[in-house]
């Protein structure tokens, strides 16, 4: 494997917060008010522990394995068949959620801005820009995403303290009105998301300081959390839960509230927001993407993954045309399937690796 | 390493006198060619090698009345007549008597009839040449197979004015001129400390042109100057005249548009670059000095901000943060929010809009790139007509371009306000190479802005980003400061923080010495209640 | 190389085939107010008004003819009629040589004969087309044709569209009409507990319009357009009017109440009135549960400046102002009531008390919600207010009080 740079644990928390922020952000209200109501606020917290629990599994697998991702030491655990497919289970997860990124970024391009402009070029776009900023290698995507990424969360902020003046607290009470379950289906989807900073099996090995790998990933769960926060509030608290769980969009919606009589201007600025989004949603593609080639050059035991970068986005945009054919099915997919499944990879399998590992361990020592 | 240096040096010399007297002198020859006792060989050699060049010029004459023949070698207009008549010619040939039993007669000249300062001795005939070129004159007597080699260079040279293109309120006025040796001196009087090195190369198969690294000992990282130093010696072109051939040969990406190098007018800005652990080359013949690595943010500093009060250097970084968008995105999102996102403009300004649009038979778009090079045209027109009649042109243009178009329906008021705020706004960026790449950009941002909206901005504004992450000067991160993220340079990016605060240098720069100054400067008024209540 | 080429030769692609999305500033009508109403054949009828860029000034050096005439008339309605309302508004294209263009449009307009009977089919295409904005548009039901509404000629803030904006902007001078953001309506309409309610536009004679002869001067337009009261719905029907004063009673149990005059007598023997400058005002809805039924307790604190005093009344002591706080509290809590009174006989629950029951009792709630429609006409609401006099202006006592 081609030496790809390392990076420090900060650089791989804002990777593991781009990974998540973009989508999480633009969906996290609508899918978590349709099920907790006014009470999404609270989902999101339980959402939060569940996302802990998952990144702290996943990093205690990789720090068994502190040089090696984690489609190298699959075949580690397992034996080599059984460990290369998961391996490819892996590979693949990265991939499928790469082109499911950008079928909801074409949906919401051409819902909202765009409606005549055929949804390939979006992800067309959006994957060239990916693939672009793969070639860089790690270190450069790190860049990239760190500073969109501070721009995506001070417009955010931005966006709140517009709209601060009109989130009113009645819209979140009753609290608990139907109990906890519906509370706890709403932290379902979040939670999955929260998932995907075990992203850092990928990463691992290229920290370079691993101690703080444990606290940074930690802190990364928390700075989605408080966005998340943020987003649910402000969609729930201006809109109420019945209208945010009705829009596709909640955070745009929220964007296009912003209203100020005495500065008209800033109203109706939502494309700007889209503008930072974009960014957004570009690194959120390119961290899916990186891991995945990367993942797959260490699964075919190729030395540089930069060859593949070409095929596989080919690929994956041939996969994000023709997969879903309308909106409806994207988004009860994307509320009721796509949670599900990266749970199945980020957590079950992976606690499902590191219990094999830990059991090896022990015979190992036993014998 | 020094020999290393040396012999290259050697062999480019060689290289090039052998390039420009191949059918006088064979190769090899040159450098084996002794100074023979027998003074009339050593000059039919010279003029062998001189060829007709009219202002080489080999004067003969006789020391202290005929004791023995010389003859100075020198280049007509390289030289200080005066100093050479009265401190070279008058003694020797009028008032010089060689004493005997003094030892040989070259070292009395030197030691008793030389009234000059810098005499080196010299023995072969390809230094003499070489030093001859340089300005200097040669002293070849007979019967010695030795000469003296007298440093009396004395060309015309521009005195250091101040830098047109650097312009200050306040600060030095006090620009680099063509000359070398003059650029160096500003820089020493600025740097007063024997670990300025100033490392000597010569680059330039014909141009021999002169090249100067400058870094200070202990701040520069070793690395970065043996870096830069290797980069220099891989040059070998047969000339460089200005300091851009340099820069284009020193680039780690070569096809970037953006500069990686720092170029300057400013003895101060090197100085001060110096400091902070760069390393700066300066070129013979240019008043432009290039500093190393020039990242993003070195781009965007100007010396001025640290002669003003730091609020006011703040507020005009500020502003040159603002000026840089705006010059790289005005136009596009005008045309990307006239054309895309209407419903951004506020209703009483889109009415006025629409109202100034009425009639204009151009697309936003096409509006937007004919005003831009129109205005490009100007600008350079400007530049490159003669002072007077620049003026005239600009004038004229701006009338032609902003009124006429405008009246006669051709463009709207609000694109000329737009493409001139752009125009204005690219003056605010203190290094003229990042200016010219925001120009050169912002045509393709038109064109994504023309058929994708803000998105297309957003995709080429991410692009430039990607681009600019992945690049590199001289190993440094070009974006350095801004990501890799550190919190303690940001004191001097967006803002310009008190001097008593900036406590370390640049943290990419200098790892080793980070330490700019001690801690607790800030000044404070006199603790009176201590000293009794008064002075 | 083949392969930058290549990449080069997609982006132009992208470049020539690109403009998709693209619409000419110029060539788009800014819609800036809508009316939907009722066709005679029950169907959808669209009117929206368009400004005329050119006749509203700003470029007038631009254009092939520089500074047009300011005969033109500054904008011009069109009328579509369609089954829905997207196929209405496409039924505008055959006139109007502009694409309609709704996202700067803030002002919507319900017809009163198409309210009564329910405005609840459109609302999904109001909501769901992406130019239009639920938190920037206004709602209204109008008194009248709104055709008519949306033509009424004023020498000032020439196009009734942005005329509406600009009194809307000023609409705390008296809190008597009561616009409500689309969203909100929408919200409103959603909720179990509450009714929506939408401001009122009406077309008003103008007294002042005299016409003298032999007068050159251009005359006054003979009627005004008049922000007026609110309109109750109960689901997505409306029910009826409130008056300007209930209105005002809705909007403090709303909070909305963003200034404006209290006039009422003052104590003593003559008819004198004192006029009172709302500042700010804040309410609470708490609901209770009695054996006599359930009880809503408004509470409002409101705090005000005195602008006007008739009679000989010595302000300038405290035990008079304490006076005037409890008059003036008790014409606050009259407003109220009157509203209270009227949307109970109209069965609208525009002030939210079901919302507040359910906040507070959301078990009880379950059970009681489907009769709420019956319960919100015999609840008892009490008002509770603590209103406040700051100051007075320039002068302390009145200038007929002497020294």
């Amino acid at each position: 494997m081609r030496e790809e740079g390392k990076i420090s644990a900060l650089q791989a928390m804002v990777y593991q917060v781009s990974i998540v922020s973009a989508t999480a952000i633009l969906f996290t209200p609508a899918i978590t008010a349709k099920h907790a109501k006014q009470d999404a606020w609270l989902s999101i917290i339980i959402a939060c522990f569940f996302g802990s629990l998952q990144v702290y599994t996943a990093i205690s697998l990789a720090k068994r394995f502190p040089n090696k991702s984690v489609v190298q030491y699959a075949p580690q655990i397992l034996g080599t068949l059984p460990g290369k497919m998961v391996g490819f289970i892996y590979v693949f997860y990265f991939f499928f959620v790469g082109y499911f990124i950008q079928q909801e970024f074409a949906a919401l391009m051409c819902s909202s801005y765009m409606p005549y402009t055929p949804s390939v070029v979006f992800m067309l776009i959006l994957a060239l820009l990916a693939a672009y900023a793969a070639y860089g290698g790690l270190e450069v995507i790190c860049r990239v995403c760190s500073i969109v990424q501070t721009l995506v969360f001070a417009t955010l902020a931005l966006i709140f303290l517009l709209i601060i003046k009109d989130i009113k607290i009645w819209r979140f009470l009753p609290p608990l009105e139907n109990g906890l379950r519906p509370i706890l289906l709403g932290a379902i989807p979040p939670g999955g998301w929260f998932g995907e900073t075990a992203v850092i099996l990928m990463l691992y090995p290229f920290i370079n300081n691993k101690e703080k790998a444990v606290k940074t990933s930690l802190l990364a769960v928390l700075i989605l959390f408080i966005t998340m926060e943020i987003v649910v509030i402000g969609a729930v608290g201006l809109g109420g839960p019945a209208e945010t769980a009705r829009s596709l969009f909640p955070t745009f919606n929220m964007a296009r509230c912003i209203k100020l009589e005495a500065l008209p201007i800033l109203e109706r600025q939502d494309a700007l927001f889209m503008m930072v989004w974009v960014g957004g949603m570009m690194i959120k593609l390119t961290t899916f993407f990186f891991a995945g080639i990367l993942g797959l050059a260490q699964w075919l035991n190729l030395k540089d993954y930069r060859p593949l970068i070409l095929p596989s986005m080919a690929v994956m945009t041939a996969l994000a045309v023709q997969a879903w054919e309308n909106i409806a099915e994207l988004f009860s997919f994307s509320g009721e399937v796509f949670p599900f499944t990266i749970i199945l990879v980020n957590f079950i399998i992976t606690g499902f690796l590191l219990t094999i590992a830990g059991i090896r361990n022990i015979i190992l020592k036993n014998t | 390493m020094r020999k290393l240096i040396k012999k290259k040096l050697q062999d480019l010399l060689r290289n090039t006198i052998n390039w420009i007297h191949q059918p006088a002198v064979e190769r090899h020859d040159l450098d084996r060619i002794p100074i023979e006792p027998d003074l009339e060989i050593n000059i039919k050699r010279l003029q062998e090698i001189s060829g007709v060049n009219p202002d080489f010029i080999i004067r003969r004459f006789e020391i202290g009345g005929g004791i023995a023949e010389a003859a100075i070698v020198f280049i007509e207009g390289m030289v200080e007549r005066g100093l050479l008549n009265e401190n070279l010619l008058n003694p020797l040939m009028i008032s010089y008597r060689p004493l005997k039993k003094r030892g040989p007669l070259l070292d009395q000249i030197l030691r008793f009839a030389l009234p000059m300062d810098v005499v080196r001795e010299c023995d072969n005939l390809h230094a003499v040449i070489d030093h001859v070129l340089e300005g200097s004159v040669v002293l070849l007597v007979h019967g010695e197979s030795r000469s003296l080699v007298l440093e009396a260079a004395g060309f015309i040279t521009r005195t250091p004015e101040e830098p047109e293109t650097e312009a200050v309120i306040r600060g030095s006025r006090e620009g680099f001129t063509e000359t070398l040796h003059i650029n160096i001196t500003l820089l020493r009087r600025r740097l007063k400390t024997p670990n300025l090195i100033l490392e000597n190369i010569i680059i330039g198969r014909i141009s021999h042109t002169q090249v100067v690294v400058g870094y200070i000992r202990g701040l520069a990282a070793p690395k970065l100057v043996a870096e830069v130093k290797k980069r220099l010696q891989r040059i070998d072109v047969d000339g460089i005249l200005e300091s851009h051939y340099l820069e284009e040969m020193l680039r780690d990406q070569p096809l970037s548009l953006f500069p990686q190098a720092v170029t300057t007018e400013r003895p101060d800005r090197v100085a001060a670059n110096l400091l902070e652990g760069r390393v700066a080359i300066l070129t013979d013949n240019t008043p432009f000095a290039l500093i190393v690595p020039g990242e993003f943010v070195a781009h965007m500093q100007s010396p001025e901000d640290f002669y003003h009060h730091f609020i006011l250097g703040t507020f005009i970084r500020l502003l040159r943060w603002g000026a840089f968008a705006t010059s790289l995105l005005l136009p596009s999102v005008y045309v990307a929010v006239t054309t895309f996102h209407q419903e951004m403009i506020p209703s009483r300004l889109l009415l006025n809009l629409v109202a100034a649009r009425e009639g204009v038979p151009f697309a936003i778009v096409l509006e937007a790139l004919i005003m831009e090079v129109a205005f490009e045209i100007l600008r350079e027109a400007g530049v490159r007509l003669p002072r007077a009649v620049g003026q005239a042109v600009s004038i004229v243009g701006a009338l032609v371009i902003g009124e006429a178009a405008v009246t006669a329906g051709l463009v709207s008021p609000q694109m000329v306000i737009v493409v001139a705020m752009t125009g204005i706004s690219s003056f605010l960026s203190p290094s003229f190479d990042l200016a010219i790449s925001i120009r050169i950009l912002r045509f393709p941002m038109i064109l994504l802005a023309s058929s994708l909206g803000l998105f297309g901005v957003s995709t080429g504004l991410l692009a430039i980003l990607i681009h600019l992450a992945g690049l590199r000067s001289f190993g440094v991160p070009y974006l350095a400061g801004l990501t890799p993220f550190h919190p303690d340079d940001w004191k001097d990016i967006i803002t310009r923080a008190p001097l008593w605060m900036m406590r370390r240098r640049p943290t990419e720069l200098s790892k080793r010495n980070q330490k700019r100054q001690v801690s607790g400067l800030k000044p404070e008024p006199p603790d009176l209640r201590r000293q009794g209540g008064r002075f | 190389m083949k392969r930058q080429v290549l990449l080069i030769l997609v982006l132009f692609i992208c470049f020539i085939t690109g403009c998709w999305d693209l619409r000419r500033i110029e060539d788009l009508g800014y819609v800036m107010a809508m009316a939907i109403d009722r066709s005679s054949n029950e169907q959808i009828r669209l009117i929206v008004q368009l400004p005329n860029p050119r006749a509203l000034g700003g470029g007038q050096r631009g254009g092939i003819t520089p500074g047009a005439s300011i005969d033109v008339k500054p904008y011009r309605n069109y009328e579509g009629i369609g089954p829905t309302m997207f196929d209405a508004l496409r039924n505008i294209s055959h006139e109007s040589s502009r694409r309609l263009f709704f996202a700067q449009n803030h002002t919507l307009i319900f017809g009163e004969g198409m309210a009564r009977e329910s405005v609840g089919k459109v609302l999904d295409f109001l909501n769901r087309n992406v130019e239009i904005r639920p938190g920037l548009t206004m709602v209204f039901i109008a008194k009248g044709d709104p055709a008519k509404i949306l033509d009424i000629p004023n020498p000032h803030s020439v196009v009734p569209a942005l005329r509406i904006n600009d009194i809307m902007l000023w609409r705390g001078q008296t809190s008597r009409f009561a616009p409500v953001s689309l969203s909100r309506f929408l919200e409103t309409l959603s909720l179990e507990g509450q009714e929506p309610y939408a401001g009122v536009i009406e077309a008003t004679p103008n007294p002042t319009a005299r016409v003298k002869e032999g007068e050159k001067t251009a005359p006054q337009p003979s009627l005004s357009l008049r922000l007026t009261g609110a309109a109750l719905f109960r689901g997505d029907r409306m029910v009826g009017f409130l008056n300007e004063t209930e209105t005002r009673g809705l909007l403090w149990v709303l909070n909305e109440v963003k200034g404006g005059q209290i006039v009422f007598s003052c104590p003593g023997p003559k008819d004198n009135k004192v006029t009172i400058e709302i500042l700010r005002s804040n309410a609470k809805i708490e609901p209770e549960i009695t054996e006599g039924g359930i009880i809503m307790t408004v509470k409002i604190r409101e705090e005000g400046n005195l602008v006007e005093v008739e009679g000989p009344l010595d302000i300038s002591k405290p035990e008079v102002i304490r006076e005037l706080d409890r008059l003036h509290a008790e014409a606050i809590s009259q407003e109220v009531m009157a509203a209270v009174y009227k949307a109970q006989e109209l069965g609208s629950d525009a002030f939210g008390f079901g919302e507040a029951f359910r906040r507070k009792y959301p078990q009880k709630w379950k059970k009681i919600k489907k009769d709420w429609p019956e319960i919100f006409p015999s609840i008892k609401v009490h008002v509770q207010v603590d209103a406040r006099i700051r100051r007075m202006g320039m002068i302390s006592k009145p200038p007929l009080l002497g020294p």
